[in-house]
C-alpha cells in the first residue's frame, strides 16, 4: 500500500496550523497560548528527545506496516505514563542515561536495517518512551496551565514522529535505504556524543 | 479526490491566515455563536468530542451514526441541566474520562456494539455539556440559542469527521485517526493527573 503524499490535506492543515498557533501568542491569549508554546517547544529544545523521536518515526517507516503506525501510537501512550511518574515524582534512577541510550540504540537499529518482529520494536520504543515522558513530567513548570502544556508537548512529540516517518519515505527513492541507514548511523553517533557529554558531567 | 483535498486544505489555510485580523474586532455573535465556539474555550470538551467522533468513524455506519446522535442529544441535555441550575457532580472528570475512554478505543480501532457505544457517548455528552456550560451559565441570556449552538457544534464535528474519513478512505487517514486517538489519550492522562495533584492557575 502506497502513500499518496500529494493528496494529504491533513499534512497541509497541520503545517498551516503551526504558524497560526504561534501567532496567537501575541493577541492576548494569556496563559493558554504561553502554556501551549512552552509545551510544544519542550521536546524541541532537547537534542536527545528530538533525535530519539525522529528515530522512532524513521524506524517505523523503515519497518513498514504495521510498525509504521504501531510505534507512533505506542510512544505517546507510554510516554504519558512516564509523564505521570515524573509529575508524581516517583524515583526513576538513570533516566538521563536511558534517554541517551535510546538515541544510540534506535539510531543503530535503523543503521543495521534489521527487521525485528513488530512487538519487539514496540516494546523497545515503549521502554524508552517511559524515560522521555518521565523527563517531561519532572520538568513541567509549576505555574503552567495543564491542558495547553500537555497538548503542546504531546503534539510536538507526534509531529517529530511524523517528520521521522516523512524522512523514512526516502527509502522509496533509488539508494534511499542506504541514505536512511546512513541517517540512522548519524543519529547513533550523535547519541554517543551525547553519552560522552553526559559522562563528562 | 486529491484536488478536492488540496482545495479544502488551501481554503482552511486561508481562513487561518485571516483569523488574526478578526481577533481585534468586538463582534460577539450572540449566544448561538458563543455556544458553537464554546468547545474551543473549553479544550477538554473539544478533545473528548474529537476522540468520540474519530472513534465513531471506525464503527459500522449505523453504529457510528447512533454514537454521534447520542452524543449530540446528551450534550444539549447536559447543557440544559446546567442552565437550569442542576449540578452534575464530577462533570469535569466525566469529560476527562471520555478522553481516556474514546482515545484508546480510537487508537486500538476497537469496535463495540452500537448500543454500548451509544450509552458511553451519552454519558460523555452529558458530562461535556454540563462541564462546558456551567462556568458560563451566569452570562447566557438566551439559553435555547446557546444549547442549540453547543449541540450544533457537536453535530458539525461529527459530520466533518465522518466526511473526512469516509471521503478520503486512504490508508494514511486510518493511521491518522489511530495516532490522534493516542495523542488524546496521552493528553487526557496527563491532564487528569495534573488536575488531581496540582492546583491549576
Amino acid at each position: 500500500m502506497r502513500f499518496q503524499l500529494r493528496a494529504c490535506p491533513l499534512g497541509a492543515l497541520l503545517l498551516a496550523l503551526l504558524p497560526a498557533l504561534e501567532a496567537q501568542a501575541h493577541v492576548g491569549q494569556g496563559d493558554t497560548a504561553s502554556g501551549f508554546s512552552a509545551g510544544f517547544l519542550h521536546p524541541l529544545r532537547g537534542l536527545d528527545h528530538l533525535l530519539a523521536m525522529l528515530a522512532v518515526g524513521m524506524w517505523g517507516a523503515q519497518l513498514g506496516t504495521p510498525a509504521l503506525w504501531v510505534l507512533p501510537v505506542a510512544f505517546p501512550l507510554v510516554m504519558a505514563l512516564g509523564g505521570v511518574a515524573g509529575i508524581l515524582a516517583v524515583p526513576l534512577p538513570g533516566s538521563e542515561v536511558a534517554i541517551v541510550l535510546s538515541v544510540v540504540l534506535l539510531g543503530s537499529a535503523i543503521a543495521l536495517g534489521g527487521r525485528p518482529p513488530v512487538w519487539i520494536a514496540a516494546a523497545l520504543v515503549s521502554f524508552f518512551a517511559i524515560f522521555h515522558g518521565y523527563a517531561h513530567g519532572r520538568e513541567l513548570p509549576a505555574q503552567t496551565s495543564a491542558l495547553p502544556f500537555c497538548a503542546g508537548f504531546v503534539l510536538a512529540t507526534g509531529c517529530i514522529h511524523l517528520s521521522g516517518i516523512g524522512i523514512g519515505f526516502v527509502t522509496r527513492l533509488p539508494h534511499g535505504e542506504v541514505a536512511l541507514r546512513a541517517g540512522g548511523a548519524a543519529i547513533g553517533l550523535a547519541g554517543l556524543f551525547l553519552a560522552w557529554q553526559l559522562s563528562a558531567g | 479526490m486529491a484536488a478536492l483535498g488540496r482545495l479544502i486544505a488551501f481554503s482552511l489555510a486561508l481562513v487561518l491566515v485571516a483569523a488574526p485580523a478578526e481577533a481585534h474586532g468586538n463582534w460577539s455573535g450572540g449566544d448561538f455563536y458563543a455556544g458553537l465556539l464554546q468547545p474551543i474555550y473549553h479544550p477538554e470538551s473539544l478533545l473528548a468530542a474529537l476522540a468520540l467522533v474519530l472513534w465513531s468513524t471506525q464503527q459500522e455506519p449505523s453504529a457510528g451514526f447512533l454514537v454521534c446522535a447520542a452524543f449530540t442529544a446528551t450534550i444539549a441535555l447536559g447543557s440544559s441541566l446546567a442552565l437550569l441550575g442542576a449540578r452534575i457532580p464530577g462533570a469535569e472528570w466525566g469529560t476527562r474520562a471520555a478522553m481516556l475512554a474514546f482515545g484508546p478505543l480510537a487508537a486500538a480501532r476497537l469496535r463495540l456494539p452500537g448500543q454500548l457505544g451509544a450509552a458511553l457517548a451519552a454519558a460523555a455528552g452529558l458530562a461535556s455539556g454540563a462541564a462546558a456550560t456551567a462556568p458560563e451559565a451566569a452570562q447566557i441570556t438566551r439559553p435555547v440559542l446557546w444549547t442549540l449552538g453547543l449541540g450544533g457544534g457537536a453535530a458539525l464535528l461529527g459530520v466533518y469527521a465522518h466526511q473526512a474519513v469516509w471521503r478520503f478512505q486512504a490508508f494514511w487517514m486510518q493511521i491518522a485517526v489511530r495516532i490522534v486517538g493516542s495523542w488524546i489519550t496521552a493528553i487526557g492522562l496527563l491532564v487528569s493527573v495534573l488536575a488531581a495533584t496540582r492546583p491549576q492557575p
